[in-house]
Order: structure tokens, then sequence, then C-alpha cells
């Protein structure tokens, strides 16, 4: 579930074998980070241009490859490029947002506690203790998959490049040029709404 | 000591290992008498888990060789030379 950094020298073969137009390389590249391409263009411009956001960005990838200097891994630099081409692009549309906006919403909600901040409706236990056993219900499957559609779109990010591309809050914040700050209350507001959602869920799954 | 309330509102920062560490060990103290907290934060971390796996793509071989096609017209119209639009890393 969570992949390792690649090993710098690794990486290093891996962009020399780029540059000397090795196929079997480019493949190597396109099955390890197309997917997560797809997920965070598709997290900041939406499904219908996702895909014209993640060619533009391979574009740039290649025209930009010589450059590459390694000061950051090669997924965070590929990511910061696709995370550039969606804002860009979400701009030209005159799709007006604050990415940097952290909005009001927050879970558990405020009556969950009592003046003194302690527990008043503290969560019960759930019936499944791993994700395959909550992923075993198409029902819930779907209603997570709606859940993450709607957030809005940077805690949409900034919860799959945590919680699906394993990076680290700094690489977070320098492939969406947000603060630090903002990334751990985006981070932390995404991962609180989709727990209500399985917390509803486990109390009832009819509703 | 921290309440639950404060508690919940570090659990990302206390997960990421992120807090200060006068700060950690109030949480971790409160969490040693709190098993809401502790049932609280267990549940975050399936969450989490949870997101990871359903978000899991995997390309098929013929996407990947789709790809790779239009990759190598790229390559073809614009040589591995050249300057990047901006300084990215």
């Amino acid at each position: 579930m969570l992949q390792s950094r690649p090993d710098r020298t690794d990486e290093s073969e891996l962009v020399r074998r780029l540059l000397d137009g090795d196929e079997a390389a480019f493949c190597q590249l396109i099955r390890e980070y197309q997917p997560g391409m797809q997920h965070l263009a598709r997290s900041i411009v939406g499904e219908a241009i996702a895909e014209e956001v993640v060619q533009e960005a391979w574009l740039a990838v290649i025209r930009a490859l010589p450059k590459f200097e390694q000061r950051a891994s090669l997924k965070t630099w590929i990511l910061r490029i696709v995370g550039n081409h969606a804002k860009t692009r979400l701009r030209k549309e005159s799709r007006q947002i604050n990415f940097s906006a952290l909005g009001e919403d927050a879970y558990p909600e405020p009556e969950r506690f009592r003046a003194n901040g302690h527990w008043n409706h503290p969560p019960a236990a759930w019936h499944a203790e791993r994700p395959e056993d909550l992923l075993a219900s198409e029902q819930l499957r779907r209603r997570l998959q709606a859940a993450i559609e709607q957030l809005p779109p940077n805690q949409q990010s900034v919860l799959l490049l945590r919680d699906r591309e394993n990076l680290s809050m700094q690489d977070i914040c320098k492939i969406l040029e947000l603060s630090d700050s903002n990334v751990r209350v985006l981070l932390h507001r995404a991962r609180t709404r989709l727990w209500r959602v399985i917390e509803q869920y486990e109390e009832d799954p009819s509703c | 000591m921290l309440n639950c309330r404060e508690v919940v509102a570090s659990a990302t920062d206390y997960l990421n290992d992120d807090l200060p560490p006068l700060r950690r060990l109030r949480l971790r103290f409160h969490l040693l008498i709190c098993r809401h907290c502790r049932r609280f934060l267990r549940q975050i971390q399936l969450t989490s888990a949870t997101v990871a796996r359903l978000t899991e793509t995997t390309l098929s071989p013929d996407d990947i060789e789709r790809q790779a096609r239009r990759l190598r017209q790229h390559r073809q119209h614009q040589p591995l030379t050249g300057d990047p639009p901006k300084p990215l890393d």
C-alpha cells in the first residue's frame, strides 16, 4: 500500500536512461507515475479536462528533463509540473478558485464535545479493523469515492498526495505551493470528513 | 493536560510526528487515560489507509503502450534538450 521512496541512485539511472531515449525507461516512468498524475490533475481541474492537463504536463516533463537536477525526487518534480499546469488551466478557464482557502467545515461536529472539551458523543467502535474490511462493502466504497470527489480541490489534492502517494508534508507544500500550516489543516479536514462518512456507515449502513 | 477536542484537532499532526515535543507528551498522556481518543486516532489511521487502498490504480499494458507512443511522438517533435518553462525543482 505504501510506496517507499525510490533510491536516488536508481532514480539517477532512470533519468539517464530516459535521456538516452530508452523505451523501457519511459514505460517504467508511465507505469509508476501516470496514475498519480491523473489523480492529482482530476482533484484540481475535475474529470473533464484532467487528461488534457496530464498530456500537457508530460510535454513539459519531456522538455524539462535535461534540466532536472534531482534536488527533489522525480515523483515530486513531475507532480509539481502537473500541479502547475492544472492551476494554470483553472485560471485560463476563468474558474476563480482560491486554492489556499481553508473553508469552514470540520469534523467531528462541535456538538460532539462538551463545554469542557471532552467527548459528548464519543466515536463508537467500528466492525471493520482493516481497509479491506471496509472496502468489502461496495456501498461504502461508492460513498467514499463520492465523498473524495466532493472534497474541495485543495483538500482532495492534499489527501491524495499524502495518503495515496505517501509524500512528505514538505513535498506536498512544494507541489501545491501551499504553506505548511495550510497543508496540515487541509489534510486534517479531508481525513476527518471521510472518517465521518465511515462512521455514519458503521452506525447505519442504510442511511 | 489536553482535552479531547484538542487531541482531535492535533490528530493529524500527531500521526505525522509533527507536534512540538511538549504537546506530543501531553497528547500521549491524554491517550493513556482516554479510550475514546485512542479509538478516534485508530479510526483516523484506518481512514487514511483506506483512502490509500481505495485510490490504488494500475495502468493496463495497453494504456502504458498508448502513452509511450504519445511520448515517443513528443520526443520526435521536441528533442530532449532546451530550457524548461520555469525552474521546477
